[in-house]
């Protein structure tokens, strides 16, 4: 079965809250068949905890998509995977690596 | 006779690194002992080791240093001027070994004077590097030959591979201070893997390290000592330093890892993994601050009277009010009234320093012990602000970011959070 190219959704910032990870949830729930998801998530520069544990609950609900999330500061980054998010996500610092984690599959307007 | 242990041009530092578990200057050292030449002086030369290595031969009760002489230097004095300056006596012969040469095998007897070329053990790259014997008078230059072998361990590269030969048997002759379990897998006293983790040889686990269920460790992996190896964890060539915390779904390969640094072990340049990597140092959780014991005993003050009433209501009807449970190896106290007057019990165990005031309240939540995470149970439950998940699994990682993040901002903001009743 043909794989359909990665879609990229936005997460809202500046702060990530519960609010913006369940409006996001229903975004990527919307999207329905797509495999490969990259959330472009450089407007967020700050972590609140409610969001990240929505984040963690969106992943553990979500573990069979693959599911790739861009632009995140190398900051927050390193919070997120102290919470062991790589288990289930994929993160990473710019969209190269996204699109390299894709297996060369094009990405929509994913920058660093 | 006497030896001198010199400091290689190259190789500043070289005697602290690890050989199987135990750093190569103690390796020559034992390898002197055995052999019965004594004392030994052993050159120090000035560089960012020099501390260590100084700390390592003065600082220890171990008798093999009890026959070294320190000899420091503001650069390498070669072996003529170390020995002199040690002291040793110009009419004994004197064997000569550089700071970076790990050598195996009896000394010829007797042990004539020349120079002894050492052969690589088998499988391990062929590097050059000799040892001597000396005496006035004798000619210097003659060519031995020595029944076992030697190595140069001029990076840890080359460290790590002759640990590697020594744990599999390539290089005898090397004690190693723990049990071989299986074929090349070898434990220090106190280390333990879960049934579920995977050891797969040539390894050396360190005291007391841990390795937990999923990890996979080896082949060629150096675990320090009191290291911890988190769950589906990942090490293989590679070695990880004491008291250094490797996190859950880490992988780890061609690096060291100590502390919060990760280095490649082929040219020592610090590697930044943007994969799920994640080490730190390991470090166990302290007493319950000052100021939160002096609250708990104002919070105790203040409910002392309500929470007696309610106790004694129950204990007319002849039910319990509270009871004792280990936790974490710790006899703490729990409510059993069944509202919010349960913190009262709680809080007398944070006046003890046994609790937190704010914390996880189920002792499910909790780490593994001396994970650098590890967090005591709380009295007041901070769960339904920082984690309001039907996972367990979330609340356990969210608390592992609390404990890596706690601050007293934070904390106030969670606790602002509970008793507005809100979350997220």
């Amino acid at each position: 079965m043909a794989r359909s190219a990665p879609v990229t959704v936005p997460l809202e910032g500046p702060l990530l809250t519960r609010q913006r990870v369940d409006a996001l949830a229903a975004r990527l729930d919307a999207r329905g068949g797509a495999d490969a998801i990259v959330v472009d998530c450089r407007a967020v520069t700050a972590i609140d905890p409610g969001g990240l544990c929505a984040l963690l609950d969106l992943a553990q609900t979500r573990d069979a998509a693959r599911c790739v999330f861009a632009g995140l500061a190398p900051a927050l980054m390193r919070g997120a995977l102290e919470v062991g998010l790589a288990r289930w996500l994929a993160i990473c610092s710019d969209a190269d690596a996204a699109r390299a984690l894709l297996q060369g599959e094009q990405a929509e307007a994913c920058g660093p | 006779m006497w030896a001198v242990i010199y400091e290689a041009a190259g190789g500043l530092g070289a005697g602290l690194r690890e050989i199987a578990g135990r750093p190569l200057l103690v390796r020559q050292l034992q390898w002197l002992r055995d052999n019965r030449v004594a004392p030994v002086v052993v050159e120090v030369s000035d560089s960012p080791h020099a501390a260590r290595l100084a700390a390592l031969l003065l600082g220890g009760d171990d008798p093999l240093f009890h026959s070294c002489v320190v000899v420091p230097s503001a650069a390498p004095l070669g072996l003529a001027r170390a020995a002199a300056r040690g002291g040793a006596p110009r009419a004994d012969p004197l064997l000569g070994l550089a700071s970076d040469v790990l050598v195996s095998g009896a000394l010829s007897a007797p042990c004539l004077e020349g120079r002894y070329p050492l052969a690589a053990p088998a499988g391990l790259p062929e590097a050059p590097c000799e040892f001597s014997v000396s005496s006035p008078g004798a000619p210097a230059g003659a060519r031995r030959q020595h029944a076992g072998w030697g190595l140069r361990v001029d990076s840890r590269a080359a460290a790590h591979a002759a640990s590697c030969a020594v744990l599999s048997g390539r290089a005898p002759g090397v004690l190693v201070h723990a049990a071989q379990v299986r074929p090349g897998v070898w434990l220090s006293r106190g280390a333990a893997a879960h049934p579920g983790a995977q050891l797969l040889g040539p390894l050396l686990l360190g005291p007391d390290a841990r390795v937990l269920a999923g990890a996979t460790v080896g082949p060629e992996a150096i675990i320090g000592g009191r290291a911890l190896i988190e769950a589906g964890a990942r090490v293989a060539r590679a070695s990880v330093g004491d008291d250094t915390w490797v996190g859950e779904g880490v992988h780890l390969a061609d690096v060291h890892a100590e502390g919060a640094r990760v280095e490649s072990l082929r040219d020592g340049t610090p590697r930044e993994e943007a994969d799920g990597r994640h080490v730190r140092p390991r470090r166990t959780p302290g007493g319950a601050a000052l100021g939160a014991r002096l609250l708990a005993l104002l919070l105790l003050c203040a409910l002392a009277l309500p929470w007696s009433l309610a106790a004694a209501r129950r204990r007319l009807r002849g039910e319990r009010v509270a009871m004792r449970r280990t936790v974490g190896g710790r006899a703490l106290w729990f409510g059993a009234l069944g509202g919010r007057l349960d913190c009262v019990p709680p809080l007398l165990d944070v006046t003890r320093g046994r609790r937190d005031l704010l914390g996880p309240a189920d002792p499910a939540l909790l780490e593994e012990a001396a994970s650098p995470t590890a967090l005591k149970l709380g009295a007041l439950d901070l769960t339904p602000a920082l984690a309001p998940s039907p996972h367990e699994d979330t609340r356990r990682r969210m608390w592992r970011w609390y404990a890596l993040h706690r601050s007293p901002g934070l904390t106030l903001r969670l606790a602002w959070r509970l008793i507005r009743g809100r979350s997220g």
